[in-house]
């Protein structure tokens, strides 16, 4: 029924019901089959609508679908779905280079994409082994890596917006050309959800300029266990390569075999080893990497000479799996992933799994992640042979959680780690995640029996019946006009759950650290009830093998960062080394520190968060590996939720060796020089700075801390980190571009104190200050900053950082006044026509709603998500201060 | 053959298949539709569902009907599996199973098969395209005969006469090579072909043609009449045999299949044995032209820009890809660009542009895309039914660039003692 009426509305072409063509579309990459119920070819987003609200009308259920390279059975039809081929909507809509972003459809091919970037200079980071074929709409769907993540990290690090078919065919926008929307992470949690919530029409990815030098050098070890520990030296040593691929025996011999790609055979392991970067900086490294894999008794070892022989070694890794392929056609891969110390141990594991189960297996990983994928080869016509590589695959799982990892790195959940889910995802986990699904697509629309395991929807809820033991707390702030309730600070994490529970201060509860950003909570409404949560946990638990931390969220970030440099490391997700308040503080607000333009934002490096659900349910979500596409993305999508969803306890971040340099530039931008060229000059360079922010004041003092806003005229502050051959020549190079412009440029002291200088402080609330954070790409930068000199008096600064979100201070000596109000909204305005986003964050308290964000397309998708949680009516949240009826 | 040993060799042609659809990537159709079934993968899983009885050919006709058999996807076939023959196989079944149409018949069994209606058929050409031109110029015929049209409009706007009287009339003493004439190479481009014969005269090669010659059996064989194929292959291998010198054309398409007659015969045979020390014979002209490549280096005034179309037949069935590169490259006053997807399928394919002239029309789009994005004057490829095509899609254009026979650049830059 439904069927003929989609055939009635868009026509038999577009809507086919042969059987033949239904059997096409009956299978994916892995082995299943199954048969839908028709196959819908949309010629445009109308046409998608259309079918997910005839399916929602018709109680159908449909499967999105691009190239169908699906690693674990996701697009496999189970019986009676629809399958909707997106290939057709592959259209490049935009390339723009000023804001370094790309819009196109989610049928288009990821390497199709890359071919059109690199005739500009460009690349869109994340590279699957399937790129040649895989879509970008498969691509987020599945949070796909590939070999260059270890360096550039993985897709939902490189999405910046999307357009979104919910699944009643609602379209909503999330995201765009900058970042950190004031609302939920929506990208976090669209990418890798498997199509389970929503069908993506567009696609907004980051451009990044494509590297100046490559250094390919290939490794042979004696044994596996070697290799694996070289992988970890390498990395603890400071250089991070672009790609760190280890491949064993039989691959080599495989594809020394098939292509001759200058493999040595007489070792039991290879790694190749990539660094990439500014012209004439990667000497050192290459030497580097040469003595640790000597160190490691690596027997072998060549650098690539040229392009021809760089592309022959990648073209034994791209064609592995190929390789292999001739010594049987038919293999299973497997996407184990273990936090990276546990490499050796694993790959051992593999092998002794194999041999016990009598199949052949070989192993080729992305070791600089963890990442395995051992390959089985497999008969598919000898039942036996089937069972013992589906046993062979299930032990070879276990055992990777046993090791602190995870079922699955980048492959996805799909039908066939439904069950193996439960490895890593506990009764109450899998009950959220469902929840959540079904806050979305309330029907089971979309990718029924797929990607999340069905679940008794109910959570359970915490059975203690203590009454929860706390002490009244004074507020560590003031915030001049807000009247907050009862303020408590609870003993023990049992009295925590119990507050979840209901059984403590009258709700909505507002969640706090130590109340630094409390001023800047977007959901403040008169008489909230507040409760500290920084006594409860500052444990700080640093891996240094892994280059992971997990840490209690109560720990100072102070604190956390002079652990982190004791040992010689350090997580940029932290803004630096004095930055104010608690982790837990820093990853509600999930406001960025300075690096945020090359190193992105505290949700970037959340790999791993445990946090109490309302209803005092204790939950862990994703877990030290640094890839992780095991169930929806929570960890990252806490970040920035202003404990509006759940208090998180401890959280895992990734962290990186301390850098050896930093560097600064200061740049005066003389009047009359075209922004737009300064922009296009630096982002697609290829020595591009780590940090970039422009600032414009006019040369006024702030009145509560007395620093200087500095003189007037815009100017670029630019920071370099990493190693020392590295941001000096890159420094060097960004002085040449900008002398080349004939602009002066002065260079700054290193150290922290640039970041210090990059993330000024913040006037505080009730010196008569006004603050408003704003993000602007920087196309749209030379109109916002023109504005502000023109039509501001008193006293300003603006700072507008690449990769996060900026600041603008105004204070006005002789009191505020309505006019002043109707410019910030003319600036908010702007500000929304250069596609960036604006909010008041404090100044006088009846002015706050005026300029509230607006609850537009995320709006119905921020409640239904904190329905999924329970935490409507307990904790405050989106849209409570409207409900409250206050401005 | 009966239907079941179809089967059974189609069964064992699809089994390396491991779904991974890596095939994608190579496939000119599925580029340019996103249709699983037309890609390699859907294909190949369709005819195994017809093997184990699940579907009958009717309903697969689409799908065999529609690849190219350019093998775009064997080099990212992990498995190698080979595309050309599961269609051909499974065209053979629908033939079998009586799915046969009488223009098939007249072609294969008929023209194709004897060389004095091949004689006849370039008298005639000339005049049968101007009667169609004058009949198509009616709205309504050109509706009604759409294939015809699609036909006509391929071929360039003057035809001269054919070649194989003129080549015929040739006395030579003794000739140091059969020269292979092809079909389109006669009716549709005599220049290309005297071009050639000319350039290796001037190298010092006599070359003769066979009276006896007939097609190559490539049409016969892409629709899967093995049977007509074969008799073809048995005609071409008497005729060529007279004499035991070396067989070159001017055709990639042409001399691929005469490589590949050992395939239409199973091991052991002794026709296989009779075609494979025939196959031995047949060289390959570019990479043998290459030989002599000292002499076209041509004077040094800039004449323009030139790009290369690799021919499916040269580049995968024959992997001659650098060869032609190299002589492009050196050809004086020539600037060589290479074209983005340079080994990509034009979509003329044999008849595939009047069979699938939708299909073939967007192909080409992307194949003229490409190579008007190098901003090059002349694209040259070695095959004419690629030049056809890539003829007939710059006209449709009007784009300046023109497509020519690698040999046509080489016979003006040649320089001989």
């Amino acid at each position: 029924m439904m069927v003929n009426a989609l055939q009635r509305m868009l026509g038999r072409e577009v809507v086919r019901t042969d059987s033949w063509v239904r059997q096409a579309y009956g299978y994916d990459a892995t082995g299943e089959t199954g048969l839908p119920a028709a196959v819908v070819f949309p010629r445009n987003r109308g046409d998608v609508q259309k079918v997910l609200e005839a399916a929602n009308r018709w109680g159908g259920a449909v499967i999105p679908r691009g190239a169908g390279t699906n690693l674990s059975g996701g697009a496999v039809p189970l019986g009676d779905e629809l399958v909707l081929v997106l290939t057709s909507l592959n259209r490049l809509e935009e390339v723009d280079e000023i804001n370094a972003t790309f819009a196109a459809g989610p049928g288009l091919v990821n390497l199709e994409l890359q071919g059109y970037l690199q005739e500009l200079g460009w690349q869109f980071a994340p590279d699957p082994a399937s790129q040649k074929v895989s879509t970008l709409g498969g691509n987020v769907a599945e949070n796909a890596g590939g070999p260059h993540c270890l360096k550039y990290g993985v897709t939902t690090n490189h999405i910046l917006g999307l357009e979104v078919l919910l699944p009643d065919g609602a379209a909503v926008q999330v995201g765009g050309k900058v970042a950190g929307w004031p609302t939920y992470d929506w990208l976090a949690l669209f990418a890798g959800s498997e199509g389970t919530l929503g069908v993506v029409t567009r696609i907004l990815g980051k451009l990044i300029p494509l590297p100046e030098e490559i250094l390919t050098i290939l490794v042979g070890f004696p044994t596996l266990e070697q290799a694996g520990k070289a992988v970890s030296a390498i990395i603890a040593a400071g250089v991070l390569p672009a790609a760190l691929e280890l491949m064993d025996r039989r691959t080599v011999q495989a594809i020394e075999e098939a292509l001759a790609a200058g493999y040595p055979r007489d070792v039991e392991s290879v790694l190749i080893v990539e660094l990439d970067g500014p012209a004439g900086s990667l000497g050192k490294q290459g030497q580097r990497v040469e003595e640790l894999a000597r160190q490691h008794g690596a027997t072998f070892l060549r650098v690539a000479a040229d392009q021809r022989e760089r592309e022959a070694l990648w073209s034994g890794r791209r064609n592995a799996f190929a390789c292999l392929a001739r010594i049987s056609p038919h293999y299973s891969v497997q996407d184990a992933t273990v936090p990276r110390q546990h490499l050796p141990v694993m790959l051992r594991r593999v092998v002794e799994i194999a041999a016990s189960e009598g199949v052949t297996v070989a192993n080729i990983a992305h070791a600089g992640d963890g990442n395995l994928h051992p390959v089985i080869l497999y008969d598919p016509r000898d039942p036996e042979s089937v069972r013992r590589m589906r046993r062979a695959n299930d032990r070879i799982l276990g055992e990777c959680v046993r090791l602190g990892g995870t079922i699955t790195g980048e492959h996805g959940v799909g039908t066939e780690k439904l069950a193996a889910l439960s490895l890593v995802a506990g009764i109450q986990e899998r009950a959220l995640l469902h929840r959540i699904r079904r806050a979305l697509d309330p029907r089971g629309v979309l990718n029924p029996g797929r990607g999340i395991p069905e679940c008794d929807s109910a959570l359970p809820s915490h059975p203690s019946r203590l009454t929860p033991r706390y002490s009244p707390a004074e507020l560590p702030v003031e915030i001049p006009g807000w009247q907050p309730g009862r303020c408590v600070r609870p003993a023990d994490m049992d009295s925590l759950k119990a507050v979840m529970a209901g059984q403590g201060p009258p709700p909505p509860l507002l969640v706090a650290g130590r109340g630094s950003r409390l001023a800047e909570h977007p959901w403040l409404a008169q008489g909230t009830s507040v409760v500290l949560v920084d006594g409860l946990d500052s444990s700080v638990k640093i891996d240094g093998e892994n280059l992971t931390v997990t840490a209690g969220t109560g720990v100072s970030c102070q604190q956390l960062w002079a652990r982190l440099e004791e040992r010689g490391m350090w997580c940029p997700a932290l803004p630096g080394p004095s930055a104010p308040g608690t982790l837990g503080g820093l990853l509600g607000s999930g406001l960025a520190g300075p690096w945020a333009f090359r190193f992105g934002r505290p949700r970037d490096w959340v790999v791993g968060t445990r946090a109490v659900l309302p209803g005092g349910v204790e939950v862990r979500f994703g877990g030290r590996c640094v890839k992780n596409v095991a169930g929806y993305d929570l960890p990252r999508f806490l970040v920035g939720s202003w404990g509006s969803l759940a208090v998180l306890l401890t959280a895992t971040l990734r962290l990186l060796p301390k850098p050896q340099a930093h560097a600064g530039l200061l740049v005066h931008l003389p009047s009359g020089t075209r922004m737009q060229e300064v922009w296009r000059g630096l982002l697609r360079h290829p020595c591009r700075p780590d940090a970039v922010l422009l600032l414009e004041g006019n040369g006024g003092k702030c009145a509560c801390s007395g620093d200087s806003w500095g003189p007037g005229g815009p100017r670029i502050v630019m920071g370099f980190l990493g190693l020392e051959e590295d941001v000096a020549a890159r420094c060097q190079r960004m002085e040449q571009l900008f002398h080349r412009m004939k602009v002066r440029v002065q260079r700054l002291d290193g150290g922290w104190e640039l970041g210090a200088m990059v993330s000024l402080p913040d006037p505080v609330p009730g010196s008569g200050c006004l603050l408003c954070r704003l993000a602007v790409p920087p196309g749209g930068m030379e109109a916002v900053t023109r504005w502000v000199s023109e039509r501001l008096s008193g006293c300003y600064r603006l700072s507008l950082p690449l990769g996060a979100a900026g600041s603008l201070c105004w204070r006005e000596e002789a009191g505020w006044r309505k006019d002043q109000l109707a410019l910030l909204r003319e600036l908010a305005d702007l500000v929304r026509r250069c596609e960036g986003w604006f909010r008041m964050v404090w100044g006088p308290w009846e002015w706050r709603d005026f300029l509230r964000v607006p609850r537009r397309g995320p709006a119905r998708l921020e409640d239904a998500v904190r329905r999924a949680f329970g935490a409507a009516g307990l904790l405050v949240g989106p849209g409570d201060g409207e409900r409250n009826g206050e401005g | 053959m009966g239907r079941e040993t179809v089967k059974a060799d189609l069964s064992r042609e699809v089994f390396g298949c491991n779904r991974c659809g890596f095939c994608m990537a190579g496939c000119p159709v599925y580029r340019v539709t996103g249709r699983e079934w037309d890609a390699a993968r859907g294909r190949v899983a369709l005819l195994r569902l017809w093997v184990d009885g699940h579907l009958s050919l009717d309903e697969l006709h689409e799908t065999i009907s529609t690849c190219l058999l350019c093998l775009g996807c064997l080099p990212h076939c992990p498995a190698g599996v080979r595309l050309d023959r599961v269609i051909t196989l499974a065209r053979q079944g629908r033939l079998e199973a009586g799915r046969r149409s009488w223009w098939q018949q007249v072609m294969f069994r008929g023209l194709l098969t004897s060389p004095h209606l091949l004689r006849w058929a370039g008298r005639v050409a000339p005049l049968m395209t101007g009667a169609g031109r004058r009949l198509l110029s009616i709205g309504a015929a050109r509706r009604l005969l759409s294939g015809l049209a699609r036909g006509i409009q391929l071929l360039p706007p003057r035809l001269g006469p054919a070649a194989r009287s003129a080549l015929l009339k040739r006395r030579t003493s003794s000739p140091q090579f059969y020269y292979f004439l092809g079909c389109a190479s006669d009716l549709v481009f005599p220049g290309v072909v005297r071009a050639t014969v000319r350039l290796l005269e001037q190298l010092g090669f006599q070359v003769v043609l066979s009276p006896r010659q007939v097609c190559c059996g490539l049409p016969a064989w892409a629709f899967g009449d093995q049977e007509a194929a074969r008799r073809q292959a048995l005609a071409n291998m008497r005729a060529l045999s007279e004499l035991d010198i070396p067989v070159l054309s001017d055709c990639s398409s042409c001399t691929s299949t005469l490589r590949h007659y050992p395939d239409l015969w199973p091991q052991g045979t002794p026709e296989r044995a009779r075609a494979e020390a025939f196959a031995s014979r047949v060289l390959e002209l570019v990479s043998f032209l290459h030989q002599f490549r000292d002499r076209f280096r041509g004077s040094g005034s800039r004449k323009g820009a030139v790009t290369y179309h690799d021919p499916c037949h040269l580049s995968r069935y024959l992997q001659v890809r650098e060869e032609p590169r190299a002589l492009l490259r050196q050809l004086g006053g020539w600037e060589f660009r290479e074209a983005a997807e340079a080994d990509a399928c034009c979509g003329g394919a044999g008849s595939y542009a009047v069979t699938q002239p939708d299909l073939s029309d967007r192909i080409l789009e992307r194949k003229i895309d490409a190579l008007l994005r190098t901003g090059a004057d002349v694209v040259a490829t070695v095959c004419p039914a690629c030049l056809m095509q890539l003829g007939y899609g710059l006209r449709r254009r009007g784009a300046r660039m023109r497509a020519v026979h690698l040999v046509e650049l080489l016979t003006r830059a040649a320089t001989f003692p």
